[in-house]
């Protein structure tokens, strides 16, 4: 994402969820390990620069957050370039859970 | 943080880290254990002692340093990008966010993320450059986060000599990661220039139908994307549900816009009666299937539902087979009624609205050869209408109609 759009995601969720985002020092992975309930989480955020693409990057940041099989915060920003103006979106999203099977429905 | 217990001995590791702020004029820092698998050290950027400004304007190339268990050093930037970012930028989504690792896919890739695919080859090229100009092993990782890396065998070098390679390392990924950020200023930012003007146009019109939509359904709606190769699809809109008012108009889900023309489905009408979002995704677990629905394209999404908890933070909370079973509890709509109705709304409304073959959803589809685009909103928006209409009749007629059985 771009980096002034990470900063801003980084900043939502110290202040929403109370956590320090710290870039990791790992090669792959989420865009950042955190300590969330004393334990290790993983931050992951998107940003955009149309604002019908929030939901949609809220989903993949959330994806991207149960990928990794932790617990996590997903952050999803809409950015002004211009004025500044932001929207976003954010959650906590718990570690494992439990699945249940479902049928996938196909392209029309 | 828990540091870890070095193999190597704790004054080495710490010339390495006095080395790259020399090198770089940054801070760096020591991994924690819980960052470290599978190597013996780790030293990397410490983004927390910088300003933002120091943050933005950072030269990545040797965002780390590590050595292997194996006794090879390597030295790595930070990522290149997100591909799932870039890939956002042209609607395009990918299901395997490692499939390009396989270089053989970049080709069928470059259809549908030009820029994406242009800046992994750039990366590419460059490392090769550099290894054969300084002989090095310069390695362009293109998973989901790329990033560039080299390494070298550090088996029976003493510190000294470890710790001249590792600079000399070092040096050459900031050459090369300050010759990709150029072109991504450059080149890369005129690719991208381009791209927005071809899809500003298509971007201020699919605006203009997400709103037009929500004026008639009151429904919420943000962009699709493209998850197959040449799918045809030149835009798509989803709808989405809005936590505060979950009880909209579901009658317009899904719109695609192909070369021949437009595509409207509605929700899936064993969904109608749904009262917020457990038992909307509950229904989905339960086999409920929208037409054409983006969400139900992405793996799991509907096995949890946002809730606030009691610490006031918003959260994703799992739906677990219990609920599942007590909350997706599916509206029946019989096939004829459905039926009656399309025909009733198409006769009323001068279009022509089908029941699709094997789900309960409704649709409608027009060709758009000739069309300009104000007349293409104006169909959509006029189909919108139709299908918003056999929602509301549908719903009034579905009232109590829950399959017990669920």
């Amino acid at each position: 994402m771009g980096e002034i759009g990470a900063e801003v995601a980084a900043k939502i969720a110290e202040k929403e969820y109370n956590v320090k985002v710290i870039l990791s020092g790992s090669k792959t992975g989420p865009d950042s390990i955190i300590t969330l309930n004393n334990e290790l989480a993983v931050f992951e955020a998107k940003s955009s620069k149309n604002m019908s693409e929030l939901v949609r990057n809220f989903r993949d940041a959330e994806k991207q957050v149960k990928r990794r099989d932790k617990a996590g915060i997903a952050v999803s920003v809409y950015i002004e370039k211009e004025t500044g103006f932001f929207e976003c979106k954010h959650k906590y999203v718990p570690g494992s859970s439990s699945k249940v099977n479902r049928y996938e429905g196909e392209e029309p | 943080m828990t540091e870890i217990t070095h193999k190597a001995n704790d004054g080495f590791i710490l010339k390495v880290t006095k080395l790259l702020e020399s090198i770089t004029g940054k801070p760096y820092r020591i991994s924690g254990k819980q960052d470290s698998k599978g190597v013996v050290w780790r030293v990397y950027i410490d983004r927390e002692k910088l300003s933002l400004s120091d943050r933005l304007s950072l030269n990545k190339g040797a965002k780390g340093v590590e050595e292997g268990e194996d006794g090879t050093i390597r030295v790595y930037s930070d990522n290149l990008l997100d591909i799932t970012d870039l890939a956002s930028d042209y609607d395009f989504h990918f299901r395997d966010a490692d499939v390009l690792l396989d270089r053989k896919n970049w080709e069928e890739y470059r259809r549908e993320v030009p820029r994406l695919i242009a800046e992994l080859e750039v990366a590419e090229g460059i490392a090769n450059d550099l290894n054969k100009k300084y002989d090095t092993k310069i390695k362009l990782w293109s998973g989901e986060k790329p990033y560039l890396e080299t390494s070298f065998d550090a088996r029976g070098m003493n510190e000294g000599e470890k710790l001249k390679e590792i600079e000399r390392h070092a040096r050459i990924m900031l050459k090369a990661r300050e010759r990709v950020d150029e072109w991504v200023e450059t080149v890369g930012a005129e690719m991208y220039r381009k791209m927005e003007r071809s899809r500003m146009k298509m971007i201020k019109f699919r605006d203009d139908v997400i709103s037009r939509l929500q004026d008639i359904t009151n429904s919420e709606y943000g962009s699709g994307y493209n998850t197959t190769l040449l799918s045809g699809i030149l835009w798509s809109v989803v709808g989405w549900n809005d936590k505060k008012n979950f009880n909209t108009n579901r009658g317009v889900w899904y719109v695609k816009e192909t070369k021949e023309g437009i595509a409207i489905f509605s929700d899936n009408f064993e969904t109608i009666n749904a009262q917020n979002e457990l038992e909307y995704n509950s229904i989905k677990l339960m086999g409920g299937v929208t037409a054409g629905d983006y969400e139900a394209r992405i793996d799991d999404i509907f096995s949890s539902y946002d809730d606030v908890n009691e610490r006031g933070w918003n959260i994703s909370r799992p739906i677990t087979q219990e609920e599942a079973m007590k909350y997706g509890r599916k509206t029946v709509i019989s096939p004829q009624i459905l039926e009656d109705v399309a025909k009733q709304i198409s006769k009323e409304f001068k279009v022509n609205i089908q029941v699709m073959k094997d789900k309960p959803v409704l649709m409608t589809e027009f060709q758009t050869k000739g069309l300009k685009q104000q007349e293409k909103a104006s169909e959509i928006e006029r189909r919108a209408k139709a299908l918003a209409e056999a929602w509301a009749r549908i719903k009034e007629l579905s009232k109590g109609a829950e399959d017990t059985k669920a």
